[in-house]
């Protein structure tokens, strides 16, 4: 279990209010944080691992205080046990990728763990090759597996897909997930693009004007009959006695009638969510 | 003539020991001054680039008053460590040292600088210490930076005159270096001898320039930008 609940006056956000964040996070749980660029997204990140140093709060991480300012706890990010995706990968590049994962290993004698994560991501071929040689997917995997070369209990990441294409992004996502259920580690991933909130995640965050907005297993659990999708709202209008709603998911263009009522309460560039249950189509505001 | 190879050894000696000295003292320096933020940064950046600027008899006279044994560090360093830095090899390799500071640092600085910063942070996050981080992370991306340094260090010292005239003389087999050789060679006329070791001395700086310029285009043909 995770418990977050921090301030932290930022000078570079568009807003003058300090970021406030309050998050309960479950172990293994597969959490987005979402938000436009400017909010703090990337600073929540740095605090919770100990980059930047939060005003006021405490950060609790399986029992163990990371982080609280009235006893002045700081936990050194070399003990925090985390794994860490940086947005522009940060790869070493005097080291090859395997020499890469040996560096960030705990124990660079449990070869096998290593070779899995290879195998997972199909970079066995390439264990040799300097980053720099690699293809602008293959770095990412690298980074992304040389965060779970340690194997952290909590694995951030920031804005992992942003350079990549979208294809190349969807499939990223899906190895990804396929990661995180075999390797079962608490995964907070920030991002402001709509597709990383598609799919199975546990919980969604937005941060929005500072604040955080925790929108916790909304059609999100896997369990039940239900799946869901986010997308922004292109515009509305009327059909016969309903209304249309034009709504951008991925690169698709979703048309969803709805009653004129739903229909009244939404504008075009909202984000909103699609929850389909048993036949029912939901629409939701987000944040 | 007058000639032997003393001097060039002399010279040679001087330049290795400053060059080796200064890296190993150079690094921590440089990788504070490039990763700290503090109050007076600026001051300590002028101090350590004033021997660029700075005619060398300056920083002679300097170092002949503060290591002449009727003064106090001088009689300080003669009394406890048994230790006279005036015309001495060691008093040599000591101006060498302060004389090509910026040499070393600057190289050092630069590179350093111009790593990515959350290069570091990346090895912070997968639990190495900053000493490990150094080691294994940073200084082998800056090998450019540090061959430029230990070169420029290395060719700078074997050009130094002004301050080996000042604090240490012209004694053969410990001060008397390849420079101070051929000042005195014009001066007693004898243009044979000093013809030869500024022969040696251009054909020795060439040669250096020239493998570190090759090795250079080598170390930054294989560079990695990310």
């Amino acid at each position: 279990m995770i418990k977050i609940s921090i301030e932290k006056a930022i000078p570079t956000t568009l807003y003058s209010q300090p970021l406030r964040v309050n998050l309960e996070i479950g172990t293994g749980e597969f959490v987005v944080i979402y938000g436009k660029s400017g909010v703090g997204k990337t600073s929540l990140l740095r605090m919770i691992a100990g980059l930047l140093k939060p005003d006021q709060g405490v950060i609790e991480v399986n029992q163990q205080i990371w982080f609280n300012h009235l006893n002045k706890v700081n936990l050194p990010i070399q003990k925090r046990h985390l794994g860490f995706v940086f947005q522009e990968l940060a790869l070493f590049p005097n080291m090859t990728v395997m020499e890469n994962l040996l560096y960030a290993a705990n124990n660079p004698k449990d070869q096998s763990y290593l070779q899995r994560l290879l195998n997972i991501t199909d970079m066995q071929s390439l264990r040799s090759r300097k980053p720099a040689t690699l293809s602008g997917g293959q770095q990412q995997r690298l980074a992304i597996i040389r965060a779970l070369a340690r194997k952290p209990t909590i694995l951030l990441l920031d804005e992992p897909f942003s350079s990549l294409d979208y294809q190349l992004a969807q499939q990223l996502r899906a190895e990804l997930k396929i990661l995180h259920k075999e390797l079962k580690f608490t995964t907070l991933l920030v991002s402001h693009d709509p597709n990383d909130i598609n799919g199975q995640i546990d919980q969604l965050v937005e941060l929005k004007h500072g604040n955080a907005h925790q929108l916790r297993g909304t059609a999100l659990h896997p369990t039940q009959n239900k799946s869901s999708l986010i997308g922004k709202i292109l515009r509305v209008y009327p059909f016969e006695s309903a209304f249309i709603i034009e709504i951008a998911v991925n690169q698709e263009i979703l048309k969803v009638p709805t009653d004129p009522k739903t229909a009244q309460g939404c504008h075009p560039n909202q984000m909103v969510q699609i929850t389909f249950i048993d036949g029912q189509i939901l629409l939701s505001q987000l944040g | 003539m007058d000639f032997n190879f003393q001097p060039l050894i002399l010279s040679l000696e001087l330049s290795l020991i400053t060059t080796v000295l200064l890296l190993i003292i150079g690094i921590p320096i440089a990788s504070f001054l490039a990763f700290k933020t503090f109050r007076g940064k600026s001051i300590l950046e002028a101090i350590v680039s004033l021997p660029l600027v700075l005619p060398p008899s300056v920083l002679g006279f300097y170092l002949l008053v503060a290591f002449s044994p009727n003064n106090f560090f001088g009689k300080f360093l003669d009394s406890y460590f048994n230790l006279r830095l005036v015309f001495s090899f060691s008093g040599l390799v000591l101006g060498s040292l302060i004389y090509s500071l910026p040499f070393m640092i600057h190289p050092l600085q630069a590179g350093l600088q111009a790593l990515a910063p959350n290069l570091k942070e990346a090895s912070y996050s997968l639990g190495k210490s900053k000493k490990e981080t150094m080691f294994k992370v940073l200084l082998p991306n800056i090998k450019p930076a540090i061959l430029t340094g230990m070169v420029l260090t290395f060719a700078h010292t074997l050009g130094e005159f002004g301050v080996v005239l000042m604090i240490g003389g012209n004694l053969e087999g410990s001060t008397k270096v390849a420079s101070i050789a051929i000042y005195d060679a014009v001066e007693s006329l004898d243009f044979r001898s000093a013809h030869i070791y500024s022969l040696v001395l251009i054909i020795i700086s060439f040669v250096i320039l020239l493998i570190t310029y090759g090795l250079n285009k080598r170390l930054f043909d294989n560079r990695v930008h990310l």
